[in-house]
């Protein structure tokens, strides 16, 4: 009976994160309609460049260490994006656009693991990885701070797309690009907002992985494969689908991780990840449905 | 010399099948496929549980079951995830890839875990041993003939129409009467079977059945040699085949370690492929015929013809406001 508080701890702390890859990835795919599969890779070097530059013991230089690994992963994404831009317009875009972007998550990795190796690496910090018992609850610092980022972040997500005239803007270059253009909007500024935000979050859900466990060059393709199965399961458009589907990812991931023998938690998880895309393709919330293209 | 230069064009061979099929996925259904490298497991696995368990070492028989199994698989996961939007296709198809390297990686009774399966028996066909490598390359060599001769013929009749329209346009070819989930099935199935024989000859020419080989980044690698050689052109994937191929030997005479030749290997295609689809959208095979269209083009806009005006030239114009 001890199982219990262990699974939801860390399904919630693991779904946390993975709600907040789910929020960058969504953010840019509802908005651009590009399945920008370098995402992951992308907040994996975010994370290298926070962990390598923060000093030890000053929170000045752990800011200053995080808006540059933000902006570091700001820089690749923008990067990203002008290359989708010369190749979207063509008569097989979308596939061009799937190709470009497979493309340098891969060479994004390859490079990570050219200048860094592909040893797995890990950003513990003993202090905030120790379990307290809290009303039953086998708590840690870093499990409390994933849950309450997740949350923050989606709450983040949410106000600023709906009471912001930035969301506002947002939204309509989601729904129609041309529109937004002919009245009026900044459609480049207001796509670079989305972009650093994407950014942020993929920083900070690789970086949380790297702390939790640990990271690899390899992370990131698979935080992008999570992150894109929530926001398409939890229904296109529908940041809280997305984000309850991280969690539940997260979930049964600690749920696997105590009833199957070890490396069978990634199959298992897998596994069911590809029987919701093939029985529930429509996705399992609300929200906008995806359109065939 | 002699060994080594056969042992590269069986290679070569051996993946040009694997582009080959790769190909119908990329270039006519318009598809990303990053499960290529599980299908091609499949025939190394069956092959090397044959092998291994006295049932059978003859080619045509362990092809024949890869075949089958890995039909059936592209076959469900056709059937499953191409009703849906390419978008979700990509996610099916990478979920099945992680889902497959991993089972191969634990289940160490078949696949021998994260160490493979050594010591394969040679291979037979129609009960006569192939161990030399003269005899591994007339095989590879049929082999790569017959898919070369049947996708040719297949891309020219009828059904190679289809497909080519389907990827072009979908709701047409459904207005014209067909099916466009039968044509797309028909062409997965066909790539996963040509994978599948690919991968029998290949573990049984190397005598190994290793799993870790067939990770997502043997996928990605066959999916930038088609791109890279020219999607849709069986040409392009005979020369992204041998590409693929020669680079381990060319990058093993520079001085690195095995991690940083992989990724070496790796970053060198995956900024080739970056390159070619936004500079040369036909790929390798498919450069004349760009470097003409763009050279026309360019002469059509240094001197317009008086007082007319194309109208594509006009719609062009107008998407690019931004």
């Amino acid at each position: 009976m001890t199982a219990l508080p262990v699974i939801l701890v860390q399904g919630l702390a693991f779904g946390s994160i993975y709600a907040l890859g789910a929020l960058g990835f969504g953010l840019i795919y509802t908005t651009t309609r590009a399945f920008h599969i370098a995402f992951g890779a992308i907040g994996v070097v975010g994370s290298y460049v926070v962990v390598s530059l923060a000093p030890a013991g000053s929170l000045v230089g752990l800011a200053g260490a995080v808006v540059l690994g933000i902006a570091a992963a700001f820089v690749l994404t923008v990067l990203a994006f002008a290359l989708y831009r010369t190749v979207e317009h063509r008569r097989d875009g979308r596939l061009a656009v799937f190709v470009v972007s497979l493309g340098l998550a891969f060479a994004i990795e390859a490079s990570v693991v050219l200048t860094l190796g592909p040893e797995p690496r890990a950003f513990h910090r003993p202090e905030l990885v120790a379990q307290h018992d809290v009303v039953g609850l086998p708590v840690s610092v870093l499990s409390v701070a994933a849950v309450a980022l997740g949350l923050g972040g989606l709450g983040v997500v949410q106000l600023l797309l709906t009471r912001t005239r930035w969301g506002f803007q947002v939204r309509g270059l989601a729904s129609n690009p041309e529109l937004a253009a002919l009245v009026g909007t900044h459609t480049r500024r207001v796509l670079a907002g989305v972009l650093l935000l994407a950014s942020a979050l993929a920083t900070l859900a690789a970086g949380l992985l790297g702390m939790y466990t640990s990271v690899t060059p390899a992370t990131g393709t698979n935080l992008t494969l999570v992150a894109a199965v929530a926001v398409i399961a939890g229904g296109v458009g529908s940041y809280v689908g997305a984000y309850l589907f991280a969690l539940g990812v997260g979930l049964l991931q600690a749920t696997m991780a105590f009833v199957l023998p070890g490396a069978w938690t990634t199959i298992g998880v897998y596994l069911a990840i590809l029987l919701v895309i093939l029985l529930r393709p429509t996705g399992l919330g609300r929200g906008l449905t995806v359109k065939a293209v | 010399m002699q060994l080594v230069y056969s042992d590269l064009i069986i290679i070569s061979l051996v993946y040009f099948v694997l582009a080959a099929g790769l190909n119908l996925v990329i270039g006519y259904a318009k598809a990303l496929s990053i499960h290529h490298a599980a299908l091609f497991a499949t025939g190394a696995f069956v092959y090397s549980t044959f092998g291994i368990r006295d049932w059978s070492t003859d080619l045509l028989v362990t092809g024949a079951v890869a075949a089958c199994v890995a039909g059936v698989l592209s076959f469900l996961l056709a059937m499953g995830s191409l009703r849906v939007a390419g978008d979700y296709f990509i996610i099916a198809s990478f979920a099945f890839q992680l889902v497959s390297i991993n089972l191969l990686l634990n289940w160490e009774s078949v696949s021998g875990g994260p160490f493979g399966v050594f010591g394969l028996p040679t291979p037979t066909v129609f009960g006569v041993d192939i161990s030399e490598p003269g005899e591994f390359l007339a095989v590879a060599g049929v082999l790569a003939a017959v898919t070369l001769g049947a996708l040719t013929w297949l891309g020219r009749g009828p059904y190679g129409r289809l497909a080519r329209a389907m990827g072009e346009c979908e709701s047409a070819v459904a207005a014209a009467g067909f099916s466009p989930l039968r044509i797309r099935t028909g062409v997965f199935v066909l790539s996963g079977v040509l994978a599948a024989v690919a991968g029998v000859l290949y573990a049984s020419y190397l005598g190994i059945a290793y799993a870790p080989d067939y990770g997502v980044n043997l996928s990605i690698l066959v999916a930038a040699m088609v791109v890279i050689g020219g999607a849709g052109s069986i040409v392009g994937s005979a020369l992204g085949g041998i590409l693929l191929a020669f680079s381990p030997a060319v990058l093993s005479t520079l001085d690195l370690n095995q991690a940083q030749v992989g990724a070496t290997r790796q970053l060198f295609f995956a900024l080739l492929l970056v390159a070619v689809v936004v500079l040369l959208p036909g790929g390798i095979a498919g450069a004349p015929v760009t470097l003409v269209r763009r050279i026309r083009a360019r002469r059509r806009t240094q001197r317009p013809p008086a007082g007319e005006q194309s109208p594509v030239a006009g719609a062009a114009d107008l998407q690019e406001v931004p």
